[in-house]
């Protein structure tokens, strides 16, 4: 059983996430055009691939808020099932196997899981992990599509892994820090708007 | 703890996080470049921490020998080192094979070895270090000079992956915070997944060809 102490270190991960989303917003736009040669051109391209991408940002960051907004297990058992079942859709992705609907399910994923954390709905585990693990197949089917057009793809594959686990340790971050102030309307309202920018995803 | 130690503690960690990035800008997913004016030793040095794969796969190794318990240690160790010397030894043939899918192999075993803890993570430790140890061996043997001095690259390279399994393995146990086992789960997912669509991606290229 892990027992979180919220204070320090969860202020730490979440100081570390501003750095790495300066870093990621920072770096030169060429970065991402999957045109670099280098290990690093790779590296910093995978990096900056889901924090460039707000459908596939806020699906990540909502998995982190609403696993720490459940509590118990789920703060690291959902933040863990969702690469390992978007796996799944990545083998697909890469091995181009035709996926329909993607995009409305990326959009649907981010709605969801925002209404999800606006309602501060306790899932059984075994029921959120079906959620999260059905949308994280297209998820993956997305990222794998785009694996095969980098330079690098393994240092590509190393940016991309930091990248999201930051984003999940974000989440959890700000779902037992802030998530928990105000009676945990703080993490209601963040779910609130991430729902809201599921529609818009939807919409476009 | 003092202020100071939390402050040398932030910036060795920083400095970490750039050497890493520095040292993954040298070359590719296995390091194929030779410095000509150094020794195949010294290359051997390099070969090791300028590739990304190896560095992820060392630090794997370090994380989880830190995460075991002391008198683990030394048998998974010993049978990582028993199994990098036993790879030298698989025929060529059969290293070109393994050598194509070491990148995915490495990552996603690194990714496992993570995610583990506790009693499961004791008991798998030894086979899934034995497993890394031979893709290791095999592509420093492949990447290695083709004369008869490349003993000494292997051997390099051998010195540079056990400082970085080490340093990994005193790091885990001089920093251990209970988010760090969380955040170690997460990367060991995220890298698991990275190794399977890696392995999709190489069997693409093979089928193609």
């Amino acid at each position: 059983m892990i027992r979180l102490r919220v204070g320090k270190n969860c202020y730490r991960l979440g100081w570390l996430f501003v750095a790495a989303v300066a870093m990621a917003l920072w770096l030169p736009s060429a970065a991402v055009a999957h045109t670099g040669g280098s290990v690093l051109g790779g590296f910093v391209s995978g990096f900056a691939h889901p924090i460039r991408g707000p459908d596939h940002f806020l699906a990540m960051l909502a998995v982190g808020i609403w696993g720490a907004q459940i509590g118990g297990r789920s703060v690291w058992m959902l933040p863990v099932v969702f690469p390992l079942i978007m796996a799944i859709g990545g083998f697909l992705g890469v091995m181009d196997l035709e996926v329909t609907h993607v995009e409305l399910a990326v959009g649907l994923s981010v709605l969801v899981l925002g209404l999800a954390i606006l309602a501060a709905w306790q899932a059984p585990e075994w029921l959120a992990i079906i959620v999260v693990g059905a949308f994280a197949v297209y998820h993956g089917y997305a990222h794998g599509s785009e694996l095969p057009k980098a330079a690098d793809p393994v240092a590509y594959g190393l940016g991309f892994v930091t990248a999201t686990g930051l984003i999940h340790v974000a989440g959890i971050g700000f779902g037992l820090v802030l998530g928990r102030m105000a009676g945990g309307w703080i993490s209601r309202a963040a779910g609130g708007a991430i729902a809201l920018a599921g529609v818009y995803f939807l919409a476009g | 703890m003092t202020v100071a130690h939390r402050r040398w503690r932030g910036l060795a960690t920083v400095l970490a996080l750039a050497g890493l990035a520095i040292a993954s800008s040298i070359d590719g997913a296995f390091a194929h470049g030779f410095v000509e004016d150094r020794s195949y030793y010294e290359n051997g040095l390099l070969h090791a921490i300028t590739s990304p794969v190896l560095i992820v796969a060392m630090s794997a190794i370090g994380f989880a020998l830190g995460k075991v318990g002391r008198e683990w240690d030394w048998l998974s160790a010993a049978i990582f080192v028993g199994a990098l010397l036993a790879s030298l030894a698989v025929p060529e043939s059969i290293g070109l094979q393994v050598f194509t899918m070491a990148a995915p192999l490495l990552l996603a075993v690194a990714g496992i070895i993570l995610l583990l803890f506790g009693p499961l993570l004791k008991w798998s430790l030894p086979p899934l270090a034995a497993l890394m140890g031979l893709v290791a061996g095999v592509t420093l043997y492949l990447d290695g000079p083709a004369d008869d001095d490349w003993p000494w690259f292997v051997v390099g390279a051998a010195v540079s992956s056990g400082i970085v399994s080490v340093v990994a393995a005193i790091a885990w146990r001089w920093l251990e915070r209970p988010w760090m086992i969380i955040a170690a789960r997460i990367v060991g997912a995220w890298l698991v997944a990275v190794g399977v669509m890696l392995a999709g991606l190489v069997w693409n290229d093979v089928t193609a060809l």
